[in-house]
């Protein structure tokens, strides 16, 4: 793990304002992401985790606005960057993948037209920008490019509109692709194929992939590292490894137990309770109303972050050294027993 | 598509034809004599009320009247106010000014309507937001002759920059021009509010949408997205608006031919309406009811081009 | 793109002063609502008088005479005054100078294809009474112009001979005076039609002619040229230089402007756009006081017709009923301020009835006395005290209890406001004048009246406003349209007596002897009071504004002759 970190975010805080006040979305989160990995950002909805892909390609909606942080990238704060940079920065530096390619797409434009409308804007004559619309469009694996070049965004599958999607994230040669829950509006079946469409795209084209999803299980098979967001924090971090054998954060656990299990008849652990009103977010750790575990100082006072390994992080006070050992759920345990067998299956 | 322009003309037909029946049943089953002056002989009303196949059952009279005008084009002869003019050849000769009045007046208040409402959109929440909202629920509320009074007022008497009444007889274009101004401008300005007011909704919505998200992740800039993505869209519904926009000018005109002596056939409609001109009302509704259902063909066609999505996946 | 615009300014500097530049005299004049047709044959409306008078030529013409209070007829396409030949036989001389406006003549063929045209059996044109029965009846006109298959009557037989190229002969049914012969032949119907383009709009029955409908389809005549009609805009004329009596005439164009709003009207008047104003019911209040602004007695006298068999009045045969409605309206406030400075009338025959025939009935000596006897009972006829014994007695009569609340109906058109006023301002006072016993409620019709009271029966009141022109001539023929031989009539009340003493004055014992017609006719009208045939309400009165650069070649209104608007001059 030794490569070059081409984007790094530190304490980046975004907040919106809203009829009952301003909502603290993002509350002071950091992580890198480095040349060729995929990095995942976990967590529940509200959790922060798309605001912080919105922050990263500046287009934040009007009623947001950066508080505090940055996010560099190739020597520019993009948290603070004019329009015109960002404008050279996205699509071709920088691709985003949306959760769902029906309301993505302009439902009255050729897709043909969608992917290399940004080309020929800037310049590529129109014979090249439709060979390289073909192409990537082949890339994406969508069959009989020839013909589908012109059609509409209606008359594709789900699946097919999300290669779409991520063709046009891809048209401008971008080298990180921010991919917003990419599956989550798609079948079983086509999520598989979509993800490891990601994969071998990343692979072929050296990318560096922000992954964002609400789901554990799907992150297994493309993350390298993992960040656990909840209400607007990032609670524990690690290698995907490290997240799901040694899950430290009781938030975590409760991720993990929430995941469909095929292989035992276990119920679905469901996380009691609602996520925290993020206008007054709660004092102490945000988890801890909902957090079985949850130690009185919790209530009190935030956690620190406590490192338990070079590459794994969490923000638990059951971490802390004076805290009465707690383990993880015995259901939880068994499972990851289980997946250790399998070795490391995902 | 032919299939479905086809189909559409098909039904436009019947609809034609439904609205010649029904006219004929209204206006003749109207108590009203067609000769009410005092001075006229009983004797010569009667020859020429016969003349006209009064005398005979509606029915037969209801025969004639398609007779007429399916195997001889012939919408029969005015009586009271070109009497013993042809009705169509009367409805020809005022088709220009009609047809510059309204055609001038949708020329006008779709382009203004677009910027007013994109303005609008864009411009959200800003005090020139307010004041084109403001403009659009005064002008969608107060009636189109209300503004021509108002206008006809203020612009050429208070204030003489035009001409009273329409001037059919202008030794020049834009002499002629200059004096439908005033009517065109009372006629549009409903319209134009119609449109901005859709369009700001749509727009709005159309902005927020995740494909302008998408449009602005590729690279696009905000201009850029808005023009290519949202504005097209939005324009999607805006056709559907155009069509009552439309029957609406015509409606309007009918009072503002009136009010500024022009000389086309609203004012005639509502004057062979108060004279019981019989035939010259029939022929003048189905021709309004054509012109409607003309427009909305064109706009079903041009809403087809628009949007792929009834083009093709109607495949009707 | 800069030169095409300098260019395109210029050109209009030029047009503009070009305009500006033309000194000639125009006058600007409007038409409430444009003439229908100019083949004054066929259309009954009045819109037709004006634009004939401009472009059209007659047998005579009315122009005002030396003392500037009166009018005299002068020959037009006539070389001089009907002469009488021999009893009741009119000759009339024409001038060989008389032309169309292409040049073409017109002569005594002219005039007959004209006459034969407008009486034609087939045409039915809507005005040949007017040429065969209006101020002088000529013999078998009409009995040709109305014949049916069973009794043909021949057009040799008709009173209307062709002499010789440039006379004609008028043979009427009984004694006339030159006055009333050259009154029928000033009748803008009498117009004479141009042949080439009247048998050229003829359809192939002969049953309609396309004559006149355009400007492309009309010959003009008179001292004008129609030059331009766009129709519901504008007519335009220009001097006709083939006319030959141009000295009568000062304008070189005349531009008639189709007007619908009385808005624009008053706006292009005080614009100056305009040289003549005749201001509405609510425009004259601004004007009362503007002495551009002057008056005159219409044709018309406002009433009311009773219904005489409403199947759910009790009181309807009843003449005492009628007599207490009489009574009962106060035709003061009705005249004054609802239809706005009108005159109150408690008698039927209208200010301009007998003008032509030298003394106006209303002035003299037997119609004043029908004046005071209405005025004795109280103000043109109001009294409610009066009204309310009357009403007793119709209780009485109709054997109806006393505490008995009877609710009429009037029938009328919400559209028209005065009377849609004098309505609601009846509801009011009805009531009170009749303490209770008379409730008034409406039944409003959209189509004409007479087509409401052919399929209505249940009404009681109905406001008309007829008038008969010829009562210019014979005043009692105002009551015409009250006889049991008229088809359309307005009412359903025939009366005996009234009909025997129309009979009377229709004589041609009594018609040829004015002091005594207009004796009869204020026995008729006293009749008519006697037997309330209807309620008289409302004696129109005209109000016209005349703009200061015209010169009238009259001092005072003249009936019959107006302000003679197309003979005054421009003066600036």
């Amino acid at each position: 793990m030794a490569q070059e970190t081409i984007l790094n975010v530190r304490d980046l805080r975004v907040s919106f304002r809203a009829y009952g006040g301003t909502v603290q979305a993002v509350r002071g989160i950091s992580f890198d992401l480095r040349r060729g990995e995929t990095v995942a950002i976990v967590g529940e909805s509200g959790s922060g985790k798309s605001v912080t892909s919105k922050a990263i390609m500046g287009i934040l909606p009007s009623n947001a606005s950066v508080d505090a942080g940055t996010i560099m990238y190739d020597g520019v704060d993009l948290a603070h960057a004019p329009e015109n940079v960002m404008h050279d920065i996205r699509g071709k530096r920088i691709g985003l993948v949306f959760q769902d390619p029906l309301s993505s797409l302009n439902p009255i434009m050729k897709v043909g037209k969608q992917i290399t409308e940004v080309l020929t804007r800037k310049g590529m004559d129109r014979k090249q920008a439709r060979a390289k619309a073909l192409q990537l469009m082949k890339d994406v694996g969508i069959p009989e490019a020839e013909r589908r070049i012109n059609q509409y965004p209606f008359q594709f599958s789900g699946g097919m509109r999300q290669r779409i999607v991520i063709a046009i994230a891809l048209a401008g040669d971008p080298e990180i692709m921010i991919c917003d829950e990419p599956t989550t509006a798609l079948d079983v079946t086509v999520q598989a194929k979509i993800l490891e469409l990601i994969n071998a795209l990343k692979a072929e084209r050296s990318l560096s992939v922000i992954f964002i999803t609400h789901d554990l299980g799907v992150v297994a098979q493309m993350a390298d590292r993992i960040c656990v967001m909840y209400a607007g924090k990032i609670v524990e971090m690690g290698t995907a490894e490290e997240i799901f054998l040694q899950p430290a954060h009781p938030y975590t656990w409760a991720l993990l137990s929430s995941m469909p299990d095929l292989d035992t008849r276990d119920r679905l652990a469901a996380i009691p309770g609602a996520p925290p009103n993020m206008i007054h977010p709660p004092k102490g750790d945000a988890f801890a109303p909902r957090n079985p575990y949850a130690l009185n100082i919790d209530f009190e006072e935030e956690p620190p972050v406590f490192r338990l390994s070079e590459t794994h992080y969490a923000a638990t006070w059951l971490l802390h050294p004076k805290a009465a050992k707690v383990d993880m759920p015995e259901s939880l345990a068994r499972r990851i027993q289980r997946m250790k067998e399998a070795g490391g299956r995902a | 598509m032919l299939k479905y322009i086809l189909g559409r003309i098909g039904a436009m037909l019947l609809t034609i034809f439904l609205v010649m029946t029904l006219s004929f049943w209204i206006i003749r089953l109207m108590p009203m004599t067609i000769f009410e002056n005092p001075e006229v002989s009983p004797e010569v009303q009667y020859k020429l009320e016969e003349r006209m196949h009064l005398h005979e059952p509606k029915i037969v009279q209801y025969y004639y009247f398609l007779e007429g005008i399916i195997l001889k084009g012939d919408f029969g002869t005015s009586v009271k106010l070109r009497p013993g003019m042809d009705v169509f050849d009367i409805i020809m000769v005022r088709i220009q000014p009609t047809m510059v009045l309204n055609f001038f007046s949708l020329l006008v208040s779709i382009p203004l309507g677009i910027l007013a409402g994109t303005v609008a959109a864009l411009r959200r929440n800003t005090w020139l937001d307010h004041v084109i909202s403001f403009a659009i629920v005064i002008f969608i509320s107060v009636p189109s002759f209300v503004f021509a009074s108002l206008l006809q007022y203020c612009l050429t008497f208070l204030w003489p920059v035009f001409p009273t009444l329409y001037n059919a007889q202008a030794p020049n274009v834009w002499q002629a021009f200059r004096s439908m101004i005033l009517p065109i401008t009372a006629l549009s300005l409903g319209p134009i509010a119609t449109i901005a007011r859709y369009l700001r909704g749509e727009l709005i919505e159309t902005l927020s949408s995740e494909y302008m998200l998408l449009a602005r992740t590729k690279g696009l800039t905000q201009n850029e997205a808005t023009w290519s993505h949202a504005f097209r869209n939005s324009m999607v519904p805006i056709a559907n608006t155009i069509i009552p926009m439309i029957t609406g000018i015509m409606g309007g005109s009918l009072v503002i031919e009136k009010l500024f002596s022009v000389p086309g056939e609203g004012g005639l409609l509502v004057d062979s309406i108060m004279a019981g001109d019989h035939f010259l009302t029939v022929a003048l509704l189905i021709f309004y009811s054509l012109i409607s259902l003309i427009t909305i063909l064109v706009v079903d066609i041009s809403y087809g081009i628009i949007d792929p999505r009834i083009r093709i996946g109607g495949g009707k | 793109m800069k030169k095409l615009i300098l260019l395109a300014l210029v050109l209009m500097l030029a047009l503009c002063v070009a305009s500006s530049a033309n000194a000639e005299k125009a006058f600007h004049t409007y038409l409430t609502a444009d003439t229908p047709i100019l083949n004054g044959h066929n259309s009954v409306e009045t819109s037709l008088d004006t634009p004939i008078g401009y472009c059209g030529a007659t047998l005579y013409r009315a122009i005002a005479d030396e003392s500037r209070l009166n009018y005299k007829y002068i020959g037009e396409i006539a070389a001089e005054l009907p002469e009488e030949i021999s009893e009741n036989v009119w000759r009339i001389a024409l001038r060989p100078e008389a032309c169309w406006a292409n040049g073409e003549p017109i002569n005594a063929d002219t005039v007959m294809y004209s006459f034969k045209m407008l009486l034609d059996p087939v045409l039915a044109n809507q005005m040949a009474d007017f040429l065969s029965d209006a101020s002088i009846t000529i013999v078998n006109a009409k009995e040709y112009s109305k014949q049916t298959s069973d009794a043909p009557v021949a057009w040799e037989d008709v009173g209307i001979k062709k002499i010789d190229d440039y006379t004609i002969e008028i043979t009427t049914t009984g004694s006339v005076t030159q006055n009333s012969v050259c009154a029928q032949f000033t009748n803008r119907a009498t117009a004479m039609v141009y042949e080439p383009l009247y048998e050229a709009g003829m359809n192939a029955d002969r049953t309609s002619t396309t004559y006149g409908v355009t400007a492309d389809q009309w010959m003009s005549a008179g001292p004008y040229k129609l030059e331009s009609w766009v129709h519901d805009s504008v007519q335009t004329y220009v001097r006709n230089e083939n006319y030959w009596l141009p000295e009568y005439f000062n304008f070189d164009t005349v531009e008639v402007r189709i007007i619908k709003e009385m808005n624009a009207r008053v706006e292009l008047w005080e614009q100056g756009a305009l040289d003549y104003l005749s201001p509405d019911a609510n425009t004259i209040e601004t004007y009362i006081d503007d002495p551009r602004l002057v008056e005159n007695s219409s044709l018309t006298v406002f009433h009311i017709d009773i219904n005489c068999k409403n199947p759910e009045n009790p009181l309807t045969a009843s003449i005492n009923y009628r007599k207490a409605l009489y009574h009962a309206m106060n035709r003061e406030v009705i005249a004054r301020s609802i239809f706005g400075y009108q005159e109150p009338s408690g008698t039927y025959v209208n200010g301009q009835a007998g003008m032509f025939s030298g003394e106006i009935y209303r002035d003299s000596e037997p119609g004043l006395a029908v004046t005071a006897r209405v005025n004795e009972w109280g103000p043109a006829g109001y009294n409610p005290e009066l009204a309310r014994e009357y009403l007793a007695k119709a209780y009485e009569e109709c054997g109806v209890s006393e505490d008995t609340v009877i609710t009429l109906i009037m029938a009328f058109d919400e559209s028209d406001t005065a009377w849609k006023a004098t309505a609601e301002y009846l509801k009011e006072e009805l009531p009170v004048i009749f303490e209770g016993k008379i409730q008034l409620d409406f039944d409003f019709h959209t189509e004409s009246a007479t087509a409401y009271k052919q399929t209505h029966d249940v009404w009681d009141l109905s406001p008309n406003d007829w008038s008969r022109s010829a009562s210019r001539t014979y005043p009692y023929t105002c009551f015409y349209y009250y006889l049991s031989t008229y088809d359309s009539h307005p009412n359903n009340f025939f009366d005996e007596e009234f009909e025997a003493q129309y009979a009377v004055c229709d004589s041609e014992e009594v018609k040829s002897d004015y002091p005594r017609l207009l004796e009869e006719t204020a026995k008729l009208e006293n009749i008519y009071l006697d037997k309330v045939i209807h309620i008289p309400m409302v004696q129109g009165v005209g109000y016209q504004l005349i703009s200061d650069r015209l010169e009238l070649p009259v001092d005072e209104f003249v009936p019959g002759f107006g302000w003679g608007l197309i003979y005054a001059d421009i003066v600036e």
